[in-house]
């Protein structure tokens, strides 16, 4: 009875109630919340991996990119399982960090792009970003070496 | 009183459900974006009482291009990025009496955004109206379930 008296109340009070290229905007938020505090950062890390939406472009495991057309990358978003052989870890922190908004054409006269690596400055901390670091260098497969 | 009971609960479901169908600005699809986290544009969803509606920035953040086919939704999308601002239809508005913490809901209350929302992370398209009403009952029917205090002055200013 109460919820009906109620529901008369907030009905009286509550009702009614191209080609163009852009340039991303700075961040305005924070990767914070998290489903259960992890204290094992490559656990984390593969938890910002998904929230932050890297998994979406790159693969749930990081293994095949998301079509990006005229992607000098054979126009896919690159795999990232083998950045451990491309960047040291604070390379790789600085690279997140700043994001890619410009991605190389596989064809100089072709469209741009339309996929880009957003910066993360701002989004994620500083232990955040550790935490992904770590989880995408023990993605290497071992005794397997970059195909591209 | 029963009557006057079921007239009144007959007069918000209508005052729910029959509002006029909203139309956004961009025809934005939850489902390509729903692997990624709610806050990544929504951005106070976790830590603020508004979870805030993502400008066009957000969205060039990862589209360096127009992400729509039609000519028409180039064209919306091209008049947003000159205005930088996307004009969002608010779907279900709050009364100006009413405080609502999307924090508390979220960060401490730990809720899926669809005990709220419902499934509008499953849709391609932009919902005409909101997909699970908001009422005042609800609010105090979940609030009862999860044990957390009922008190007026907590959501009445």
């Amino acid at each position: 009875m109460r919820w009906l008296l109620a529901t008369c109340v907030a009905t009286l009070l509550g009702a009614g109630c191209g080609q163009t290229e852009y340039a991303p905007a700075p961040s305005k938020g924070r990767i914070q919340h998290t489903a259960k505090p992890l204290a094992d950062p490559v656990q984390l890390g593969q938890q910002l991996f998904a929230r932050c939406g890297c998994a979406m472009c790159h693969g749930p495991d990081g293994k095949s990119g998301i079509e990006n057309l005229n992607a000098k990358t054979n126009e896919k978003v690159p795999p990232v399982i083998y950045v451990a052989e491309g960047y040291k870890p604070d390379e790789l922190k600085q690279f997140i960090r700043r994001g890619q908004p410009n991605i190389d054409k596989m064809r100089a006269d072709g469209p741009i792009p339309p996929l880009r690596m957003p910066s993360y400055a701002g989004w994620l901390t500083d232990a955040q970003l550790d935490a992904l670091q770590k989880y995408l260098f023990s993605l290497h497969p071992v005794g397997e070496e970059e195909k591209f | 009183m029963w009557m006057l009971l079921v007239t009144a609960a007959t007069v918000v479901l209508g005052l729910t459900w029959l509002r006029p169908p909203v139309c956004q600005p961009l025809a934005f699809s939850h489902a390509q974006h729903e692997k990624m986290a709610c806050v990544m544009c929504h951005a106070g969803v976790e830590s603020r009482a508004r979870a805030g509606l993502p400008d066009i920035g957000t969205c060039v953040r990862c589209h360096a291009t127009p992400p729509v086919k039609s000519a028409a939704d180039i064209a919306a999308w091209n008049d947003t990025v000159q205005t930088r601002h996307i004009v969002w239809q608010r779907l279900r508005p709050v009364a100006d009496h009413v405080y609502f913490s999307h924090r508390r809901h979220v960060d401490i209350g730990e809720l899926q955004c669809a005990t709220c929302h419902g499934d509008i992370a499953t849709l391609t398209t932009p919902p005409p109206h909101a997909l699970k009403p908001i009422s005042m009952v609800n609010c105090l029917a979940c609030h009862e379930e999860q044990h957390v205090l009922n008190d007026c002055a907590r959501c009445h200013k």
